[in-house]
């Protein structure tokens, strides 16, 4: 506990990371309009995007609007709480002032995982809300895989979470780590996954093992699954939910060992 | 006297570089302890492995707090090089993060911030603060806890003379109030005003230490003359044995003299061999002077 409210104390007067989380809300609940929108158009009979916006497959819709939202701004805000203490050389200064490396890390651990309880909660309250107010049928709210989607969620958002801290520990400089962490996610991965990994190991689902895709394909687009098992291509498009499942806990754990590892050993 | 900490044996290597080697030492409690040092010698490497912001290579030292506190290092304040604070959050802000991790309950912060001359500021963000108020403010810092220890690693660095004046009357004051204060420094006039005992290092290397008192009497006794012919009488000097050291300073010559020499022996001894002073005076031995001479005789 003491560790958190140290971490309040750094952040909650922190302009980017309260316009990073108002964004998030604001975003989340927008983009599930804009999608409501765009499904009025859509008139494939295999893939009915109407039934997204009700319950249960809401519930997905969110987890895949949230997978965006978490890559965008959650990792952003993952970068800038370990950034700020390296190029103000604050993480030093707690150290001089008496807190010990594991705990300076341990803090980090427990904002990042209070950050994804809250934005789970906000999900789980947003998904609700929008699921009972435009639900032409009320009495299905959750499906049986709901309970795993909220899971899933939950780990995606803190992997991004971790992903952006991981990224700023090895950059140290936010506005560098915030290039690298958007060029990796949004390019670098991508061509490494298919221009290099593909052509080397042809046909092997061993090219979804990146950190970002597992992310990427705990809560992907609903009917994506379906869509991959049309296309012609020589390999699985989509990791299963608990292939992916295992890919991001061992990534995250991986990530975070190193930063703990790294930080006790190195001089500061 | 018992001692707030002992070094033992502590190497640390930067690469090839050595900057600590087999360094040990031993300091008292409720002393202001100072390390002096040219640049590069250790002094702020030897701190950071106290502070735990650096990890020594070998060796070891142990802090020992009044009754036995659990997390010594929480009774530790210290202002390490450059103050280091989150630029958006205020004074007071800051100084909430330094005592949520001391585990004070900040009821200290105002009557800190009145102390360094910080509090009318108290709400404007670190950013906007100069070198001296950032240094004022990593001083009330350090003094947040009840700290047994206070650590000052070249506090005046960077500080117009209006700043040095500021912070040096701040650890003066501390001093006073009889917590034990390590600070490290090459600015020699600094140590000799605030510390009673102080350590001498080069190259990672333990020279001399004592009380400001002994080193200073250890060694020879500096002794200014002159004569109708200068350089005459700095040749005989130069010869004399008991003269370890001749240096001219405009119309003087100084002298280090083997202390076992009296003055009148001195003024014997020049006559004897044609030379009449015109002037003979021991001169007030400064840290200076023996700082240089030890490290130069090393």
């Amino acid at each position: 506990m003491k560790l958190l409210q140290l971490e309040l104390l750094k952040f909650k007067k922190h302009r980017g990371i309260k316009i990073g989380l108002i964004l998030y809300l604001l975003l989340m609940i927008g983009g599930y309009f804009t999608f409501k929108e765009i499904s009025k158009f859509s008139d494939n009979p295999l893939i009915n995007l109407k039934a997204l916006n009700e319950f249960p497959m809401i519930w997905e819709l969110m987890a895949y609007l949230g997978n965006w939202m978490a890559f965008i701004i959650l990792g952003f805000i993952g970068i800038q709480m370990v950034s700020i203490e390296f190029s103000n050389k604050t993480f030093r200064q707690n150290v001089i002032s008496g807190l010990s490396r594991r705990d300076f890390w341990l803090s980090k651990i427990i904002s990042a995982f209070t950050l994804t309880l809250g934005v789970t909660v906000f999900y789980i309250t947003l998904t609700l809300i929008l699921g009972f107010v435009f639900s032409e049928d009320k009495s299905d709210v959750f499906s049986g895989s709901t309970g795993m989607t909220i899971l899933y969620f939950m780990l995606m958002t803190f992997g991004y979470i971790i992903i952006g801290m991981f990224t700023a520990f090895a950059i140290r400089r936010g506005t560098a780590a915030i290039f690298v962490y958007f060029i990796y996610g949004m390019f670098l991965e991508n061509f490494i996954r298919w221009a290099v990994h593909a052509k080397m190991i042809p046909g092997s689902i061993s090219m979804h093992f990146y950190p970002m895709n597992v992310l990427e394909d705990l809560t992907p687009l609903p009917y994506y699954s379906q869509m991959s098992n049309m296309s012609e291509a020589p390999v699985e498009l989509l990791l299963s939910q608990n292939m992916a499942l295992l890919g991001a806990v061992v990534y995250t754990t991986i990530f975070i060992a190193i930063m703990y590892r790294l930080s006790v050993k190195k001089d500061i | 006297m018992d001692n707030i900490v002992d070094i033992n044996g502590i190497s640390k290597f930067y690469g090839r570089l050595r900057a600590l080697d087999d360094f040990s030492l031993q300091i008292p409690r409720g002393v202001a302890f100072g390390i002096l040092g040219p640049n590069g010698s250790g002094k702020t490497t030897l701190l950071g492995i106290l502070l735990n912001i650096l990890n020594a290579d070998r060796g070891s030292f142990q802090w020992h707090m009044k009754d036995n506190a659990p997390n010594p290092r929480l009774k530790i304040g210290a202002l390490l090089e450059t103050p280091n604070f989150y630029p958006y959050l205020s004074a007071v802000d800051n100084l909430k993060i330094t005592c949520k991790i001391k585990g004070s309950d900040g009821s200290e912060i105002d009557e800190n911030l009145k102390w360094v001359g910080l509090y009318e500021r108290r709400h404007t963000p670190f950013k906007t603060y100069s070198l001296g108020m950032r240094q004022r403010l990593a001083i009330a810092a350090a003094l947040m806890g009840d700290p047994e220890v206070l650590i000052f690693d070249e506090p005046t660095n960077g500080l117009d003379p209006q700043g040095i004046a500021e912070v040096r009357e701040l650890i003066l004051k501390i001093a006073k109030s009889g917590k034990t204060i390590i600070m490290a420094s090459h600015i020699l006039d600094e140590v000799e005003k605030i510390c009673s005992h102080v350590a001498i290092i080069r190259k990672g290397i333990l020279l001399q230490t004592g009380t400001v008192g002994n080193i200073l009497q250890d060694n020879v006794n500096v002794v200014e003359v002159s004569s109708n012919n200068n350089e005459a009488l700095k040749s005989l000097m130069t010869s004399a044995d008991f003269v370890s050291q001749v240096a001219s300073e405009n119309d003087l010559i100084i002298l280090n003299l083997d202390k076992s020499i009296g003055l009148d022996e001195l003024n014997a001894y020049t006559y004897k061999n044609g030379q009449t002073l015109n002037h003979l005076k021991l001169r007030k031995k400064r840290l200076e002077d023996e700082f240089i001479s030890i490290i130069k005789n090393q």
